[in-house]
């Protein structure tokens, strides 16, 4: 449960709201009531959030901080009830997904990216072109991006945000071995702890097994393993080249 | 006259507090605890979460069982087989999410006090059945945690996500007052176990959109104001200004207290951390300055709420890495002389010790080595110094820890025992990119996409705070995930009791990390410990049940 983002206002009353406000806010306050060159935010603002209908907001247009650089506006009650109806109808939120832009996060170097993926990449994934397939599956670079530093990632936008769009990976899962007795068990694995291991094994079946120490023997492969290692060293600037090579190959 | 007046009084009082042995807490009792309870969120005041029960050891501790197992369940209807549920609120809406207990559980006079968002529970400690249930129907608001109650003579406290403090009978859970404490329409909502300290109940609250911290005191029996403390300057002339663009910049400024502080009885210091500056990623609309007081450790005299000493362990963050943290208050030696300390691990990644009575600094370090969005010298204070560049980039940098924190709000524990000081963290990584271009910035934790790359490893580490060094560390096997695990506590049985990173709550050797036992129930706050009939308990929540242990 959250914050309710927006009030539910009649739409001709924001619209009348929003072309009032715009003659006579907009030029302090930003069209989009983010603030402007001389105007505060009023999106943020305490007065705007905590008014209803215009019964906050009205004595402050009237002029009661005239002092401290807000002018009076000549408005009327209605008016001002429209204009807080506008301001109400807008998002806000502790998130602030209302406002973003469609950024081009390609800003590397595409000639230098192909030699870091000849010296970082290509001992294991010799032919760039190999991916040529996920590039074409992937058009967002930012998406790509993500899917090649951590093949297989959740790629979530953090705490609350929106699901990435990250299309069906074909990375395999993360195995275990686990030998008991010289007799080698193999599987999915499903859960490790400093006592307990359990694994899927080809046919569906889950096998579980006590741990005490280093017995029995586990050995985990992560196919993403060096993925993973490259986090501790790789540039920001070699992330960026590898990215603008690969979406050459398009 | 006077005198006869006096003394019915006064016979009247003796009549009360008579009546009030059971479920009544002295506020002087936290200062010293009784074995048979757990008074206040750490425990103590300290922050150490150390028990000093040693009827459980290292010796004994394998044959550790279950005394018994109790379930609440969320909601006016409620556990059917429990008393009838009390319902309060001013909203209309009832929270359906089902019960995880994410906070301390506080045991006086045999009855333990659990709570999730909107919901209060008084069990009793010897088998786990429920006394009372008590649901709050909300007006909404962030739904995401509760971290306890707090208790008065024979009164509860706790807040609620729609930023009303509840006060509740102890012995029925009727409801004795409600006070509003942040406007709602602000967007606050409210979390943090209220901390009785004498007749002070000192209550926080939290913030996404871009208001100013709190802490507020008020009157435990009448719920009256007696001060407020605000993180950021919210007036011409507030201490710390010069460190804002401008009075707009800093009365939206954050710094939010959301996680309960440790209180220094010597001094009548009360020390806590505060949260991020906001807006927390788009920086720029702050000036260049340190935005004080966000992302520090401060000191506040309990009687006056004037700040005595902070020191900030994130100048100018720009990754929502609250510094609220519960600290953790230590007599220690400090180049061979006592001194009293404090010591904070943050969710940046670093730890502090700092000198509890001036402030002063004394140590930085890394909890783990992984952490990348600072220059590898401190400042002149101490404290690590931002690279602009690991903000965020328009092509995405790669930075250490993820929003989430090293460490998040769960709370370290120390033993006096080691000299260690335990926290379970995360070495977690994210690409940070920038969302908007609006030279305006965003509000609040707007403004950038925080895409998780999970973590490399989730460990329980042993820090010296002679040193800054761990101990020792052990990684927990598997693969990591990004998620903080919950808080240990220690004993003096030579014991550390932690919530490990698969849902295992497990007894280690304090000393070494080596594992005694352990139990898998989905541990989901910090343990406890308490006597209670002659016995030594360990008491831990797995999600909507909680688990009482003892040796049978």
């Amino acid at each position: 449960m959250g914050f309710s983002d927006h009030r539910e206002i009649p739409p001709e009353v924001v619209e009348r709201g929003k072309g009032q406000y715009s003659v006579s806010c907009s030029f302090c306050h930003g069209s989009d009531a983010r603030g402007g060159s001389i105007g505060p935010n009023l999106l943020r603002s305490e007065v705007v959030l905590q008014d209803k209908n215009g019964e906050l907001i009205g004595p402050i247009v009237h002029g009661s901080r005239v002092d401290k650089g807000m002018p009076a506006i000549e408005l009327t009650d209605a008016q001002i009830s429209d204009i807080a109806g506008f301001l109400h109808s807008l998002r806000v939120g502790g998130r602030d997904f209302a406002n973003r832009d469609t950024i081009n996060i390609v800003v590397g170097d595409a000639a230098a990216g192909k030699a870091t993926y000849g010296r970082m990449c290509s001992s294991c994934h010799a032919n760039a072109q190999d991916f040529k397939y996920l590039i074409d599956a992937i058009p967002d670079p930012r998406t790509f991006q993500q899917a090649w530093i951590l093949p297989g990632s959740p790629g979530n936008m953090g705490f609350g945000g929106p699901p990435s769009k990250y299309p069906g990976s074909k990375v395999p899962p993360v195995t275990v071995t686990v030998t008991v007795g010289g007799q080698a068990t193999t599987g999915t694995l499903e859960r490790i702890d400093d006592f307990y291991v359990s694994l899927k094994t080809p046919d569906g079946a889950t096998r579980s097994f006590e741990r005490v120490g280093d017995v029995p023997k586990v050995e985990i492969h992560d196919p993403v393993h060096a993925h993973r290692e490259m986090f501790r060293t790789i540039k920001d600037s070699e992330i960026h080249d590898i990215t603008a090579y690969l979406v050459t190959l398009k | 006259m006077k005198t006869a007046l006096s003394y019915c009084f006064g016979a009247l009082l003796l009549l009360s507090s008579v009546g009030a042995v059971a479920q009544s807490l002295d506020p002087a009792d936290i200062l010293k605890p009784k074995p048979d309870s757990w008074p206040t969120y750490s425990g103590d005041y300290s922050g150490q979460r150390y028990s000093p029960l040693t009827e459980i050891n290292t010796g004994n501790v394998k044959n550790l069982s279950l005394a018994w197992v109790s379930r609440v369940v969320t909601g006016v209807a409620g556990n059917p087989r429990a008393p009838k549920t009390i319902v309060g609120g001013i909203g209309s809406t009832e929270a359906t999410a089902p019960a995880s207990i994410r906070g301390a559980v506080l045991l006086v006079d045999g009855t333990l006090y659990a709570t999730t968002p909107d919901n209060t529970w008084a069990l009793d400690a010897r088998d786990g059945h429920e006394l009372w249930h008590y649901v709050w129907k909300t007006r909404g608001g962030t739904h995401i945690g509760n971290r306890g109650v707090g208790i008065w003579h024979d009164r509860v406290y706790f807040e609620t996500p729609d930023d009303f403090l509840v006060c509740l009978d102890s012995k029925t859970g009727q409801e004795i007052w409600q006070k509003e404490i942040a406007p709602f329409d602000l967007q606050y909502f409210s979390t943090m176990a209220p901390i009785v300290i004498g007749d002070h109940l000192l209550v926080g609250t939290g913030d996404d959109l871009d208001e100013p911290g709190i802490l507020q005191s008020f009157d435990p029996k009448t719920g009256d104001l007696q001060w407020k403390w605000y993180a950021v300057p919210t007036k011409p002339g507030d201490p710390g200004l010069d460190t804002w663009k401008n009075l707009d910049a800093a009365s939206h400024g954050g710094g939010n207290v959301w996680v309960p502080g440790s209180y220094d009885p010597e001094t009548h210091l009360y020390i806590f951390g505060t949260a991020n500056p906001t807006a927390a990623y788009t920086s720029a609309t702050r000036g260049p300055g340190a935005n004080l007081y966000t992302c520090s450790l401060v000191a506040l005299d309990v009687e006056t709420g004037k700040m005595k000493w902070y020191y900030q362990t994130s100048p100018h963050d720009t990754h929502d890495f609250d510094s609220a943290q519960t600290p953790i208050l230590v007599d220690g030696t400090w180049e061979g002389k006592p001194r009293k300390l404090v010591l904070t691990g943050a969710r940046n990644g670093y730890f502090f010790v700092i000198d509890r009575l001036t402030g002063e600094h004394l140590l930085t370090s890394k909890l783990i080595d992984s952490p990348n969005w600072a220059q590898s010298e401190y400042d002149k204070n101490g404290a690590p110094q931002r690279i602009p560049a690991k903000d965020f980039d328009l092509g995405g940098a790669l930075v250490s820890p993820a929003n989430g924190g090293i460490v998040n709000w769960p709370p370290p524990a120390y033993s006096p025992q080691t000299g260690l000081f335990y926290v379970n963290l995360t070495e977690s990584y994210a690409m940070y990119y920038l969302a908007t271009k609006d030279p305006r910035g965003a509000m609040g934790l707007g403004g950038k996409d925080e895409l998780s790359l999970g973590s490399l490893g989730q460990y329980l580490v042993a820090i010296d705070y002679k040193t800054g060094k761990a101990r020792w560390q052990r990684r927990y096997p598997g693969i990591a995930s990004s998620s903080v695990g919950n808080g240990p506590m220690t004993t003096a049985g030579h014991l550390l009791f932690a919530p490990d990173a698969a849902g295992n709550l497990v007894a280690y050797e304090a000393e070494t990390g080596k594992p005694l036992w352990h139990t898998f129930i989905h541990v989901s706050n910090a343990p406890e410990s308490y006597m209670l009939d002659g016995h030594q308990y360990i008491l831990s929540a797995g999600g909507d049940s909680l688990y009482a242990f003892r040796l049978n």
